[in-house]
C-alpha cells in the first residue's frame, strides 16, 4: 500500500523542485504540484493514513499562498514546501516496520538530507507551515533520527484530542464532586481523595495548557516580510520593529492573530505612513517606523501597531460617516468614538482603493475578528504624529473548542450557555423594573437602562412562555450591554466546548457550538450573531442620558 | 462484494454502503438547534462529539420519522476539508446485505424528491441503494 504513496510522493515532490529550478514558470509548477498533491491526498483518504493528511493541508496551505501571489517561490519556500514530504516519507518508512535508526528508503535517504542541507528534519517540521524556515546556511544539518532531540514535535490533533479527553475528565469530575450523594456521605476518605484528584486535574491543564502554548516570535517574525514586500510595493520605505515577541500564548490564538495582525500592517503600510517625499515636506525622516509590539497590561495582553504617519483624519471621518448614515444627528461624538466608526463595514477613507489593503474589506473585517477572538480593538491618533491599533486581549481566554466557563441558563424549555466572561452580572427578574420603550423594552437594574432580549423568542423555542421569567443575564451582545430573559439559572460551570458545523448548519448565526456538560447538552449562544436581533442601536436607549430623551427619569441624579 | 446496510423509512425499505458508516446507535433525543435546515433535528452528544442527526423521512420529503425514529447511523461525510459526522435517523434497520454491481439494477425514473438520493435498485428485494454524500451535502 505505501508503494503507491511513495510514487505520489515523489511526483509530488519532483514538481516542487520544478518551482526552484524553473524560475520563469512558478504558475504552471505550483498547479502541477497542487494535483499531485491531491492525488495524494486522496490516496491517503482511501487507505486511511490519517497520519498523513495533516502535512499534505500543510503543503496546501503552501500551495494556495503560491497560487494566490501572496508568497513567492524561491529556495526559502521550497525548503518549506520540502520539510512535510520528508516528514510523510518517514512516517510511512516507519510505520511500514523501518526502525527510526536506519535510513529511509528512496531518495528521502541521499537526495534530500544531504542536498538540502536548510530542510527542517521529519519530526521537526512545524505545524500547518507557519513555523518559519530555517535560513538556509543556518544551523546545524538535521540530526540523525538515532540523536532524540530533548524536544519533540506533536501533531495538533493530538494535544487537541488530549485538551478534548482533559475536559471531559474535568467536567466529570465537576459532576462527581458535587453529587448530591456526596453531600449526605460520611466517608471523610473519599471525599479527601476526591480534593486530591481535583487538585491533580488542575495541574493536569496548567500543563496541558503550557504545551500549547507558542512564543509569538512564531507569528511576528513572519510580518518582517510582509512589511518589506508592501512597502516595496507601494514605494515607501517602512522600518518594522518587534517588541515583546517572546510573550507566550496558546497556538490557536496565534493562528487567530494572524489574519488580524497581517490586515492592520498592511494597512498601516499603505494608509497609514507617508511616501518619503511627503514625510520631509513634514519634516519627519524619509524612512517611516512601524512599531508591533506584545505586552502584558494585567489581565490583558495587548498587541499593538503603531505607526509614525499622517495619523487618522477626524473631520474626514466624520464626513464619511455622515455621508453613510452613520452617525445619530445632535449625538456629540468623543474621538474615540469617531475612530471606531473605521471599523463599520464597509467604511473606508482610502481616496483611491489599492490593492494592498485589498477591496471593500476593510477594518470592519478586522475588528469582527478580533471581537470573535474574545478581544476588543482599541483606537488612538494623533494628527500627523501616527494613529495605534491595539488588540487587547483576556488572558484567561480559551480556544473555541476547549473548556471554558459558562453560565447555564433555561429558556423556553432548553439549556443554554454563555461564555462566563462576556456575563456581567446575573439579576433576579422583576416585571416592576421593564418599561417599553416606544416599541422595544428596557430594563432597570439599579438606575442603569439595559434593552431586553428574549432569549427563547430569539431562539424560536417551541416550549416559550410555558414557564414565567425568573433571572436576567446582562451580559455584553455585539458590543452593547444587554440583559438577557431566563427561566432558570442552571449553574455557573466548566464545559467543554464543541464549535458548530456550519456544514451541517449554514443559516445558523444565534448558536456558535454546544456546551457539554457530562451527558447533558446545551447550545452556547453567539453574543456577536445575536446582535442583529437586537433593534438597531439608533433606535435603543443604551444609557440613561438616552432615556430621559423619552420621558424617563434616569435615576441619577 | 460490497455489503449494505438496509433500513426503512415510512413504508419503503433502502439500503446504504457501510463504507462510509462510522457506528450505527440508539436515538432517543436530539438538543434543538434554531435557524436549523427543516430537516436536521438537532445535535446529539457522541461520546463527547456533537452529531448532527437528520430526519430520512424529512430530507427525503416521504414522510418525518420524528419519534418512531429508534436508531441512528452515523456517517463519515467526505468534503474538501475534514470529513465530519452527520447522524441518520431511521425507523428500523432491517440488516446487512452482500451485493455486486450485477445485483443492482439502475434507479428507476422517481417522482419527487426522493429520486435525488437513488442511485439504485435491488434486484433481489427492491431496496433503494441511497447515496450518502448526496443525502447529507446541500
Amino acid at each position: 500500500m505505501s508503494q503507491e504513496v511513495l510514487a505520489a510522493l515523489e511526483r509530488l515532490e519532483a514538481a516542487i523542485m520544478e518551482l526552484e529550478l524553473n524560475q520563469g514558470a512558478v504558475g504552471e509548477a505550483t498547479a502541477e504540484a497542487q494535483v499531485h498533491l491531491r492525488q495524494l491526498l486522496k490516496l491517503c483518504m482511501a487507505q486511511r493514513l490519517r497520519e498523513l493528511e495533516p502535512p499534505c493541508h500543510w503543503l496546501g496551505s503552501l500551495l494556495d499562498l503560491l497560487s494566490d501571489g501572496k508568497a513567492q517561490a524561491g529556495q526559502e519556500m521550497v525548503d518549506l514546501l520540502l520539510g512535510p514530504i520528508d516528514f510523510m516519507r518517514r512516517l510511512i518508512f516507519i510505520a511500514s516496520g523501518g526502525t527510526p535508526s536506519g535510513p529511509p528508503p528512496g531518495a528521502a535517504g541521499e537526495l534530500v538530507p544531504a542536498a538540502r542541507p536548510s530542510a527542517p528534519p521529519a519530526g521537526q517540521t512545524g505545524e500547518a507551515g507557519d513555523a518559519p524556515a530555517a535560513k538556509p546556511g543556518e544551523g546545524a544539518p538535521p540530526p540523525a533520527l538515532r540523536n532524540l532531540p530533548a524536544a519533540i514535535k506533536v501533531e495538533t490533533e493530538k494535544l487537541d484530542g488530549l485538551l478534548d479527553i482533559l475536559g471531559e475528565l474535568v467536567i466529570t469530575y465537576a459532576l462527581s464532586s458535587r453529587h448530591s450523594a456526596l453531600a449526605q456521605d460520611q466517608n471523610r476518605g473519599l471525599q479527601e481523595n476526591l480534593q486530591t484528584l481535583g487538585g491533580l486535574l488542575e495541574n493536569l491543564e496548567r500543563q496541558v495548557a503550557a504545551i500549547r502554548m507558542l512564543q509569538l516570535n512564531n507569528l511576528f517574525m513572519r510580518m518582517q516580510r510582509l512589511v518589506r514586500d508592501v512597502s516595496a510595493k507601494v514605494g515607501k520605505k517602512v522600518e518594522l520593529v518587534v517588541q515583546g515577541g517572546e510573550v507566550e500564548l496558546d497556538k490557536a490564538l496565534i493562528e487567530e492573530l494572524n489574519d488580524p495582525l497581517v490586515h492592520l500592517l498592511r494597512n498601516a503600510v499603505d494608509h497609514g505612513v507617508e511616501d518619503p517625499r511627503e514625510r520631509q515636506a513634514a519634516g519627519k525622516v524619509a524612512t517611516a517606523k512601524l512599531e508591533l509590539r506584545a505586552e502584558r497590561q494585567e489581565q490583558f495582553l495587548v498587541i499593538t501597531v503603531a505607526d509614525d504617519g499622517r495619523g487618522l483624519d477626524r473631520e474626514r471621518i466624520l464626513a464619511k460617516a455622515r455621508e453613510k448614515g452613520l452617525l445619530v444627528p445632535g449625538r456629540v461624538y468623543s474621538d474615540q468614538e469617531i475612530y471606531q466608526l473605521i471599523t463599520e463595514p464597509g467604511f473606508s477613507t482610502a481616496a483611491q482603493v489599492t490593492d494592498i489593503s485589498g477591496r471593500g474589506v476593510g477594518l470592519d473585517v478586522v475588528a469582527r475578528a478580533v471581537v470573535q477572538m474574545g478581544a476588543e480593538l482599541v483606537i488612538a491618533s494623533q494628527p500627523g504624529q501616527g494613529s495605534t491599533f491595539s488588540i487587547r486581549m483576556p488572558l484567561n481566554r480559551v480556544v473555541s473548542d476547549g473548556i471554558t466557563e459558562a453560565i447555564i441558563v433555561m429558556a423556553g424549555g432548553e439549556m443554554f450557555a454563555i461564555p462566563s466572561r462576556r456575563v456581567m452580572e446575573v439579576v433576579a427578574y422583576d416585571p416592576a423594573r421593564v418599561f417599553d420603550v416606544s416599541e422595544y423594552q428596557v430594563v432597570d437594574n439599579r438606575g442603569v437602562y439595559y434593552p431586553l432580549l428574549d432569549l427563547a423568542q430569539v431562539m424560536d423555542c417551541p416550549g416559550r412562555g410555558q414557564a414565567p421569567p425568573t433571572i436576567l443575564i446582562i451580559t455584553l451582545v455585539g458590543g452593547r450591554e444587554v440583559a438577557m430573559i431566563g427561566e432558570e439559572l442552571v449553574g455557573h460551570q466548566q464545559v467543554v466546548m464543541r464549535s458548530l458545523d456550519k456544514r451541517a448548519f449554514p443559516a445558523v448565526t444565534t448558536i456558535s457550538g454546544c456546551a457539554l456538560m457530562g451527558d447533558k447538552m446545551g447550545l452556547m449562544l453567539d453574543l456577536e450573531g445575536l446582535s442583529s436581533h437586537l433593534a438597531s442601536p439608533e433606535l435603543m436607549p443604551t444609557a440613561p442620558a438616552d432615556l430621559e430623551d423619552f420621558g424617563f427619569d434616569s435615576g441619577i441624579a | 462484494m460490497t455489503t449494505f446496510i438496509s433500513f426503512s423509512v415510512g413504508r419503503e425499505n433502502f439500503a446504504m454502503d457501510i463504507g462510509r458508516i462510522r457506528e450505527v446507535c440508539n436515538f432517543s433525543e436530539a438538543v434543538r438547534v434554531p435557524q436549523a435546515p427543516p430537516h436536521i433535528l438537532g445535535l446529539v452528544n457522541l461520546r463527547g462529539r456533537a452529531v448532527p442527526v437528520m430526519d430520512l423521512g424529512l430530507r427525503m420529503s416521504t414522510a418525518a420519522i420524528g419519534s418512531r425514529g429508534r436508531e441512528l447511523i452515523v456517517v463519515e461525510v467526505q468534503d474538501d476539508q475534514d470529513p465530519w459526522l452527520m447522524g441518520l435517523l431511521v425507523e428500523t434497520i432491517l440488516g446487512l446485505e452482500e451485493a455486486g454491481p450485477e445485483d443492482i439494477a439502475p434507479p428507476p425514473q422517481m417522482p419527487g424528491n426522493v429520486g435525488r438520493f437513488i442511485t439504485g435498485i435491488f434486484r433481489a428485494n427492491g431496496y433503494y441503494l441511497l447515496d450518502t454524500q448526496k443525502l447529507c451535502t446541500p
